[in-house]
């Protein structure tokens, strides 16, 4: 596994290669499961990291509800990382994006399961299997964070 | 026909498909669907035109009439719009303005 890529190119090799691998590039020093609000819209909402939209909430926002078509965006092909990762390069020019990855079947907290989206080949979600409160969702978003692996993005230092 | 997970998505496009003045724009995502590869090409590549005028008008302080951000709805419309023409049989012409980018 290369630990540093020059362009979104150098890893078509290695996407392709670990089969169950699922990634998102990631801005350099940002989070890679949680949001601050630097890294959101003005208006966008963000409760403890979590964007609000990206999630089945109850109206209350105390709660997350399960939901297999929503939850944090995954890439499963080196193809749909490609656009991703070109469109957050578009977003945050002369950022470095560094890209997490975690295999599919890995150890992920009970809870949450990764789905694929019904409408995007190579497009996944994290998704919550179980009502539980977002403070306890966040709980498995930095536990899962903490077991991610990271390819390092260049930027225009090499 | 494209289906879009959120109505937002379909909004957002003819915000900025008006702001464009992209009159084919908004014939295609009004009829929602498209019919040959010229069009395909067309709709892949005024999405990331979209793309850049959000960004610029993020950068101008323009608001977006949606509490969310510009990345986050031209993320949801990038699956929405290339899940469409992948099923269409329209992957090559996307790739490639993908690959322009």
């Amino acid at each position: 596994m290369i630990e540093q890529f020059k362009t979104i190119n150098d890893l078509s090799a290695v996407i392709k290669e670990y089969e169950g691998m699922l990634s998102r590039p990631t801005r350099r020093l940002s989070h890679p499961t949680l949001y601050r609000t630097r890294d959101v819209g003005k208006k966008e909402k963000v409760i403890k990291g979590v964007r609000v939209k990206d999630w089945f909430l109850s109206e209350d926002e105390k709660w997350v509800l399960p939901h297999n078509q929503m939850g944090l965006s995954f890439s499963s092909t080196y193809k749909n990382l490609k656009q991703v990762y070109k469109l957050k390069e578009k977003h945050n020019p002369g950022k470095v994006l560094d890209i997490y990855w975690v295999l599919e079947k890995a150890d992920i907290p009970p809870g949450l399961k990764f789905e694929p989206d019904l409408s995007k080949q190579g497009h996944y979600f994290l998704t919550v299997t179980e009502q539980m409160l977002l403070e306890k969702l966040v709980e498995k978003l930095k536990f899962m964070a903490q077991r991610m692996s990271v390819i390092k993005g260049a930027g225009k230092t090499l | 026909m494209i289906e879009y997970k959120f109505k937002e998505e379909k909004e957002y496009i003819n915000h900025y498909a008006q702001k464009l003045n992209d009159d084919k724009a908004l014939e295609l995502i009004e009829a929602g669907i498209v019919n040959n590869s010229s069009d395909a090409l067309y709709l892949s590549k005024f999405f990331w035109r979209m793309v850049d005028s959000s960004i610029e008008d993020e950068d101008s302080g323009i608001e977006l009439p949606w509490p969310e951000g510009a990345e986050f709805w031209n993320e949801k419309i990038m699956n929405t719009l290339s899940g469409y023409l992948d099923r269409a049989g329209y992957e090559s012409e996307w790739d490639s303005v993908v690959d322009e980018q």
